[in-house]
């Protein structure tokens, strides 16, 4: 089930996200409506505690307690159940986070295949390892397949997670912050492995950032302020 | 999950906390030891008190003995103090119910007796000034040797080789001449007879070292032939038979018997009511003192026991079931103590499984990300924690076979020889060691029940942007 050209993958309307209950609130998300289409490359930006990252969590189904109706791939995600859901994000969504968030105690190449470990079905494990070793030639660390993520540098750590994004083949891909921990000249390569990733996959990206190098390479924009679209 | 990435993660796991794995494991494994140990050092000692000492497959029933003084005013009116007796309606009965699988009455001598005997084997002549004995249907005893068990007037009979004699003399040594005093008999074989363990082992480990005689376990049971003795019937040093006249007959001991009663002798039935007729009149031929029932399935002891009170038949010896309920409520103990211990374990594994879920609370909600559900993440720290208890309960399972062995060995050489001293004071039989593996990995997994699930429940939005 591929998504085709001009199809809607996310549709969310009027989302709203609260933390706390009773008196003591507050709205991080208020209202947001957005459309993402497919081979789009979204950058959701705004000042730090705007609601990107919680918007994107809920974006990316790791987020159940909002209000307002969200589909993705054409379903509605607050009739799917948890197995559904997880399917979901394993099979058709990848997730690039800010702080990298890998897994310290296996190798490189083990990162990347560590969606596998959730696949409902057998997976080709030769096919699998043949791919995570071309992923990681893809983004600039062949021959580092054995290296643990210790001995990598912070951009090469985010290369490796977007590696792992990709490993499964997914629709859509949610950065959050993906070059907020990196330089200015690692951040730019980053940026450059999203947009050449975008354009040579037709990748759907939704990327949550403040760092403009990276919005400007985003085919849209949306610009939050406490919790509100307010620019787009 | 599939089971093989499972076992990745659990294999991973294993490696990355090996340190609070291995402690919270020692607790398993010590609390499934001391199960193990406990529990098969009480069937141990039971299977050899019920086993051989008191064996529980056979109940030996007995009608109420009458009040002393009903038996005074029968006696004083004239009617002389008749033992009560079972009847055969009640053997008929207890042969009919489906919780026995044979019924064999007894008989006891209804007359004095002494015995004298023993020189082949002990170097010289024991005197009984009393000889208790029973009589007893032989297919009860069965093979005991090479000698059989059955009436030698019977097997004369039977063989119709029967030479007549008026005296012993006339018989070839040792068949002695069968017949009430003065009448004309027929040689026969001496009678044989079993007798218990118990006697066995009691002459062994208490009178042989206190007169200085050899013991006779081990001879009785390897020769062939057996020690042939002679019994007085018909009078003791404590009085004389109300008929007939006194005589020697011929016995011979084939052999050693669980059937055979603890105390004296136990001999073919048919000889017995012979013997009874003889000295006693006609009456004392049918005149059961006890049934021996032996029991369809052992744990069935009870319904038989229920059955026998209807009639109004009781157990003579009530010695298994006190040392059966003894046994199991010093067994239920130690399992308690070890059941104690286990609870502890399992509260430390449920410590270090909580400290597991907060340390990965980032890496549980990475895997959620990564297309796991809550249910994969609890079924993760559940396998977690059933390898350890699997693994706690496996070498606890050893450490107590370990420990076994080592009090045998103590037991073997420290403690000196006693009735009934067993090779082994533990028995292992495999549900134990399946039980005590399958309590370890309970306790473990109820240990980690409660982090299992808050590790399924981990909000993955919340704990992935705490740490951006």
């Amino acid at each position: 089930m591929t998504v085709e050209p001009g199809e809607v993958v996310v549709r969310a309307t009027d989302i709203v996200k609260r933390y706390g209950d009773g008196k003591a609130f507050k709205v991080a998300v208020d209202q947001v409506s957005l459309e993402v289409g497919a081979g789009e490359f979204l950058a959701i930006v705004g000042p730090s505690g705007c609601g990107k990252s919680t918007l994107l969590g809920i974006l990316g189904c790791l987020d159940q307690s909002f209000e307002g109706e969200l589909s993705l791939f054409g379903r509605d995600v607050r009739a799917m159940k948890d197995a559904e859901l997880a399917g979901l994000r394993g099979a058709r969504i990848g997730f690039v986070f800010q702080a990298f968030h890998l897994l310290g105690h296996v190798s490189a190449r083990e990162n990347v295949l560590a969606p596998t470990l959730f696949v409902r079905e057998r997976p080709d494990e030769a096919k699998l390892k043949a791919r995570a070793d071309a992923l990681l030639e893809e983004v600039g660390l062949g021959g580092r397949g054995d290296d643990m993520p210790s001995t990598l540098s912070g951009g090469e750590r985010q290369r490796l997670a977007v590696a792992r994004a990709l490993l499964l083949e997914p629709e859509l891909l949610l950065c959050d912050e993906p070059t907020g921990n990196l330089d200015i000249a690692t951040a730019r390569s980053v940026t450059e492995l999203f947009m050449r990733l975008h354009e040579e996959r037709g990748l759907t990206v939704v990327a949550v950032t403040h760092e403009e190098q990276l919005a400007q390479a985003a085919s849209r924009i949306i610009r939050l302020a406490s919790g509100r679209v307010v620019e787009e | 999950m599939r089971l093989n990435a499972l076992g990745k993660l659990v294999l991973r796991d294993l490696v990355r906390v090996r340190g609070a794995l291995v402690t919270s494991g020692f607790g398993i494994m010590a609390g499934t030891a001391a199960l193990v140990f406990f529990l098969a050092l009480g069937l141990g000692v039971r299977e050899v008190l019920l086993g051989e000492v008191f064996p529980i497959d056979q109940v030996e029933l007995e009608p109420p003995k009458g009040s002393s003084f009903g038996q005074l005013a029968s006696f004083a009116l004239g009617g002389g103090a008749k033992a009560p007796r079972i009847e055969k309606d009640d053997i008929e009965a207890l042969e009919a119910s489906p919780y026995v699988a044979a019924v064999y009455p007894k008989l006891q001598f209804s007359f004095p007796a002494s015995a004298r005997g023993g020189k082949e084997l002990l170097g010289k002549d024991l005197n009984t000034g009393e000889m208790i004995a029973d009589g007893i249907d032989p297919a009860l005893v069965g093979d005991v040797g090479e000698l059989p068990f059955r009436d030698p007037l019977e097997a004369c009979e039977a063989s119709g080789d029967c030479e007549a004699c008026a005296t012993t003399e006339e018989c070839k040594a040792p068949r002695y001449c069968e017949a009430p005093q003065g009448q004309k008999g027929v040689c026969v074989d001496p009678v044989p007879v079993v007798v218990s363990r118990y006697i066995i082992e009691l002459f062994d480990k208490s009178i042989a070292p206190a007169h200085g005689y050899p013991q006779i376990g081990e001879k009785l049971l390897s020769r062939a032939e057996g020690m042939v003795f002679r019994m007085w019937i018909g009078e003791s040093y404590l009085g004389q038979a109300k008929q007939g006249t006194p005589r020697w007959v011929h016995a011979r001991v084939v052999g050693i018997s669980d059937r055979a009663i603890d105390i004296g002798i136990t001999m073919p039935i048919q000889s017995v009511r012979r013997w009874n007729v003889e000295f006693s009149g006609e009456g004392a031929g049918d005149a059961y003192s006890s049934v021996m029932v032996k029991v369809a399935e052992k744990d069935k002891v009870g319904q038989v026991v229920e059955l026998a009170d209807e009639l109004g038949l009781r157990p003579k010896d009530t010695r298994a079931r006190d040392v059966s309920v003894l046994l199991s409520g010093v067994m239920a103990l130690l399992a308690l103590v070890a059941g104690i211990i286990l609870i502890v374990s399992a509260s430390n594994i449920a410590y270090t499984f909580r400290v597991l879920v907060n340390d990965r609370r980032r890496e549980i909600a990475l895997y959620r990300a990564l297309g796991a559900t809550g249910s994969d993440m609890m079924t993760w720290l559940l396998a977690l924690a059933l390898t350890v208890g699997m693994a706690g309960g496996a070498v606890g399972v050893l450490v107590a076979w370990l420990l076994s062995l080592g009090a045998d060995r103590l037991g073997a050489t420290r403690l000196p020889d006693f009735p009934f001293k067993p090779e082994t004071f533990f028995a292992f039989p495999a549900w134990l060691v399946l039980g005590a593996l399958g309590f370890a990995a309970l306790f473990s997994l109820l240990g980690a029940l409660g982090p299992a699930r808050r590790a399924g429940k981990v909000d993955p939005a919340a704990a992935l942007a705490a740490l951006q």
